[in-house]
């Protein structure tokens, strides 16, 4: 009966008890609101007279404005739940106060503070109550639950209803304000409890979500302002308000022409009427809150369901301008208290939660209480002067409405997908995107804190300034920057240079002529060869002033002079340009001729200037040389001076790879790749990234994305591999995205579905193993056949993020994997908004929260055989492809002594290759 | 007191420990994530026993930790950093920060610094050569 119930409901097991705390609060405070804001309103009317009504409307409005500034002033400094209990406390004590002074002939200020009081704390608590729930909840539970907590809302209402009309007789109203009082203690109790037992939602995004956060109105003006989808939100809430209020009106005023003919008092009658319409209209929002609402989002999605009331709005309202009949009145009692307050009010509900995490809650004050009054105020005023044109006017709404909705529905997947990017760490920035997205004023303050940077006793800060001052790439700086270089010591001046030849004004003649300077006037040796070095390197040495260096021992000088050999400007003369070549190359020669470190690396640099053939051939070689300093010297001229000519070497660049595990020998012999565009080495450039460090693996994509639409077929044929491992198979399917989405999308649909299978294999036995077979100690299994589901389903996740518009898959993925439920919960939307129902519908069980036994159930029914022995499970592990699968089988089998698991293993011998056999024979040896 | 610009916050990241190792490009990413908020003197950043999924470095002025008793634990300056162990070891705060100073601090959110240590080993093993310096033995459950 539990299960079913739970069923029928959408409460997952685990989660009744917490989601019943929240019913209870949600029925129990809202009998106590409902119960003060009738008794208010109706002894406002007795002792004051409903003309005074507006006047005190118009003061609520001003209180609730009032308030609600108070409450986004004090969400500065507290939690949602301190409010919340502040409020119900004020409450309490306010209405116990009321319930003695009632005896006592109040005053006629008294029932104004009454009715304004009840009102504005009516409105202020709802607010409170979603704020208090949005903590414990994210997306994908709100989809689920908060419908059931709207019901639970109308059947408090519904009940104080019920509690007025049966009590008020015998009891009178004193009695029912102490029972308001006894609810907002019970309230406040069980908002203690569920705050101490119920574990709050994590979003890192603030720190502690009952601490104190400091959220400077300021900087959440700023936000909002940013946010398209916020401001779209809040306008489409301010229309809802606007068009409540006018339909309550042209409804009213329909009603009172149908009724008017009666002979009978048609004021009692339009009112029992309108009560009746309430009471079942009320009945038809509980049944929808608590068992439709969620289906149907599961079936069309939010963004679709957004479209239902502005859809409904809009025919009501072209219809009634022409027909002004009853069953009209009665669909426009229907979408204001059936509509709006369930389908609108549940969809703001979820809405709300794609929106920026610092505006959620301001903005869920400003819905509440702030266009409540303001939406009532407006419409009091825009009516006053229509007065019988009320019709056209709701009409010109429901255009808002509906466009504000499409523009919401347009926005909602973005905002989401922002959310997500928020938490995205740009690894593959460099500092000159950063510096190219400052604003004007950025870049000014920051140029100034460099400068000061530049006069900091750290070198390595001076020497960063220094670089980042040159990204700017702003020549007025240039002079700033000498001068101070000028009075540094000889050392900074050498690292400088290395500076400057990596910028943009490397060959800049103010840097030029300082580099000029340096070689002249200073008095450091090492500063002359290095700024000889440098100038030779831009070309600026004449080769007959500098060739006597070529016999000296300081290698910067002997290089400054092969180089000039080289590239001078100066070498025009053809003659003595292919005299100065040839000596270069001898020199060169015999920089390589004795296997030094250091010779061969300044000739090594010397050749990353030259972009020939038989450069390439000579770096190539000194690829497999045994020093680390040489292996990075060569990878980095390989990744300067290859070109498409170059194929002949991709494969010992290929092998040079995967022999290195260094990162920047890896990075530059891709980039190498890169330049060759040789399509002939994808598969193994793929088959090797599995190893690869994630900055390797973006260099890889960039790589191959170079090679351009050659690589399609193998990219297909690398995804559609089964024996290959799931991670080099995710990075194909990335960049077959950014080639050819289509292709991709062509072949989605038959991997798929045995991927699917295989995870529900991996799943169910990886979660049941231990329990199907208890008698033997299987963690080793269980660890490796959930290692398989989970890299399964990255690997489905990727490819059909990869085949999707979605911009960043990596970030989807990484949110779906976290523990921050509201990032984990905005990636579930973002994918389900991006790939087709069919295949979410697949895939939903894998990465949807959803209770453990309800995902085993369904893999179980999705397998061909759920009640495998331990025998068959090892053997199917046997055939699979994966070679852990194969030693884990083989592993077992002889650990568990299985019948005839030597043979077993001598057969898989003669087919497997060469690490699984080294591990066979070992097991046999055992 | 006014915010840091983000290269002066790469610049900060550059000179604590923790840090140290990267190059301009990776703290300059990291700095973005970095959110800047400004405390009076005597405010508490965090309590004892609250929730915690920030990590926090000093860029101006002073921090006090406090135990669960309010006695002092240590006195923190710019460019020392406070409030990860929480991050890892998932408990709620054990201690209470609280400024002795206008304090700016810039904040880490922990999916953040996870993802951060995942690209840059070596700030995870800064996070482990600082916690092994105060214990002797780790102990086995």
């Amino acid at each position: 009966v539990k299960n079913f119930f739970r069923k029928i409901f959408g409460i997952f097991p685990g989660e009744s008890k917490s989601v019943i705390n929240f019913v209870k609060l949600g029925i129990i405070w809202a009998i106590g609101s409902c119960i003060a804001e009738t008794l208010a309103l109706g002894q406002f009317t007795q002792q004051i007279g409903s003309a005074m009504l507006p006047n005190a409307y118009m003061i609520t409005s001003f209180t609730m404005i009032f308030v609600s500034c108070l409450y986004m002033y004090f969400l500065r400094f507290t939690s949602p739940y301190k409010i919340m209990i502040t409020t119900m406390i004020i409450a309490a004590i306010t209405y116990f106060l009321i319930s003695i002074f009632l005896f006592f002939n109040p005053p006629r200020l008294f029932w104004f503070f009454l009715q304004i009081f009840s009102y504005s704390f009516s409105s202020a608590l709802t607010a409170c109550f979603w704020i208090f729930i949005d903590q414990y909840h994210d997306l994908q539970d709100a989809k689920r639950v908060y419908a059931l907590y709207n019901s639970a809302y109308f059947f408090g209402f519904t009940i104080s209803g019920f509690l007025i009309y049966y009590l008020i007789k015998y009891i009178g109203y004193a009695p029912l304000y102490l029972l308001v009082v006894i609810t907002m203690i019970y309230s406040i109790f069980k908002a203690k409890k569920i705050s101490k037992t119920t574990p709050a939602m994590e979003d890192d995004g603030v720190e502690g979500i009952f601490a104190s956060g400091k959220k400077n109105m300021q900087n959440i003006f700023k936000e909002f302002i940013s946010s398209k989808y916020s401001i779209t939100l809040v306008a489409t809430s301010l229309i809802v308000r606007l068009l409540l209020t006018t339909t309550q009106c042209n409804y009213v005023s329909s009603l009172e022409k149908v009724f008017s003919s009666n002979i009978l008092n048609d004021k009692i009658i339009l009112t029992a009427f309108l009560g009746k319409c309430r009471a079942f209209i009320s009945i038809g929002n509980i049944i929808i809150g608590l068992f439709f609402y969620r289906n149907i989002i599961k079936r069309i999605g939010l963004t679709n369901l957004i479209l239902i009331p502005p859809i409904y709005f809009m025919s009501l309202y072209s219809n009634w301008m022409m027909f002004d009949a009853l069953l009209i009145a009665i669909f426009a009692v229907i979408a204001v208290e059936g509509i709006l307050y369930t389908l609108e009010d549940n969809n703001f509900n979820l809405l709300i939660k794609a929106s920026p995490a610092k505006l959620k809650n301001p903005l869920r004050i400003i819905n509440d209480s702030f266009f409540e009054p303001i939406g009532m105020l407006f419409s009091s005023i825009i009516l006053m002067f229509l007065k019988s044109d009320n019709k056209h006017f709701g009409f010109i709404l429901c255009i808002f409405f509906i466009v504000f909705s499409m523009v919401l529905r347009y926005l909602y997947p973005k905002s989401i997908f922002i959310s997500l990017k928020q938490n995205e760490v740009h690894f593959n920035k460099k500092i000159k995107d950063w510096i190219n997205k400052f604003s004007k004023k950025d870049k000014k303050d920051t140029i100034k804190d460099l400068f000061l940077s530049l006069k900091s006793d750290n070198e390595t800060i001076k020497l960063l300034a220094l670089k980042t001052l040159l990204e700017f790439k702003d020549v007025s700086l240039l002079n700033k920057i000498i001068s101070i270089i000028n009075k540094e010591s000889i050392i900074f001046k050498i690292k400088v240079l290395d500076i400057f030849e990596n910028s943009h004004f490397s060959k800049d003649n103010k840097i030029i002529e300082l580099i000029k300077y340096f070689m002249e006037f200073e008095k450091k040796q090492t500063l002359i060869s290095k700024s000889t070095l440098y100038l030779a390197k831009k070309g600026l040495l004449h080769p007959d002033k500098i060739k006597h260096h070529l016999s000296s021992k300081d290698l910067d000088l002997r290089a400054s002079a092969i180089i000039s050999l080289k590239h001078s400007i100066y070498n025009k003369e053809i003659s003595s340009k292919i005299e100065n070549k040839k000596i270069a190359k001898n020199q060169i020669d015999l920089l390589f001729e004795y296997d030094k470190i250091d010779e061969i690396c300044i000739g090594l640099d010397i050749l990353n200037h030259d972009d020939t053939d038989e450069a390439v051939d000579m770096v190539v070689e000194y690829l497999t040389f045994d020093n680390l300093k040489v292996q990075r010297k060569a990878s980095f001229a390989l990744s300067q001076i290859t070109d498409e000519a170059d194929r002949k070497h991709s494969f010992k660049i290929l092998d040079a790879i995967k022999n290195s595990s260094d990162s920047f020998i890896r990075i530059h012999l891709l980039q190498a790749l890169g330049n060759i565009c040789d399509y002939r080495t994808v598969e193994d450039i793929i088959i090797l990234s599995k190893l690869f460090r994630s900055n390797e693996r973006r260099e890889t994509e960039k790589t191959i994305l170079k090679m351009g639409a050659k690589c399609i077929s193998v990219l297909i044929t690398i995804i559609k591999d089964q024996k290959l491992n799931n991670r080099s198979k995710i990075l194909a399917a990335k960049i077959l995205g950014k080639l050819s989405i289509s292709e991709l999308r062509k072949i989605i649909p038959e991997i798929i579905d045995s991927e699917i299978k295989k995870a529900n294999f991996y799943f169910y036995f990886g979660n049941k193993v231990s329990c199907i077979y208890p008698l033997y100690e299987l963690p080793l299994l269980k660890n490796e056949l959930l290692a398989s589901y989970r890299s399964i389903i990255d690997f489905i996740l990727h490819l059909l993020g990869s085949a999707s518009p979605i911009e960043d898959v990596t970030l989807v993925i990484k949110a779906l994997h976290s523990k921050n439920a509201k990032n984990k919960s905005h990636a579930i939307e973002t994918l389900e908004k991006n790939i087709t129902n069919k295949i979410y519908n697949k895939i939903s069980n894998f990465i949807e929260d959803i209770p453990l036994e309800y995902k085993l159930e369904d893999a179980k029914n999705s397998l061909d055989n759920p009640n495998l022995t331990l025998i068959e499970l090892l053997d199917i592990l046997e055939e699979s492809n994966s070679s852990f699968d194969k030693i884990i089988s083989m592993h077992l089998k002889a650990k568990l002594k299985m019948p005839q698991w030597r043979e077993s293993i001598k057969e898989k011998i003669k087919k497997s290759n060469d690490s699984l056999n080294q591990y066979a024979y070992e097991l046999l040896e055992s | 007191m006014k915010e840091l610009s983000l290269i002066s916050v790469t610049f900060l990241l550059k000179s604590i420990n923790l840090f140290e190792d990267l190059d301009l490009d990776l703290l300059t990413a990291i700095a973005d994530k970095m959110t800047q908020e400004i405390f009076d003197k005597n405010e508490k950043i965090f309590d004892v026993n609250q929730i915690a999924s920030r990590l926090y470095i000093i860029a101006k002025g002073k921090v006090e930790i406090l135990d669960e008793n309010e006695n002092t634990i240590s006195y923190l300056n710019k460019g020392d950093y406070f409030g990860d162990e929480s991050l890892f070891n998932e408990k709620p705060r054990s201690y209470m920060a609280k400024c002795l100073d206008n304090t700016l601090v810039l904040t880490l959110s922990k999916s953040n610094l996870l993802t951060i240590i995942s690209e840059c080993p070596s700030i995870g093993i800064s996070l482990l050569q600082a916690y092994s310096k105060n214990i002797n033995f780790r102990k086995i459950k």
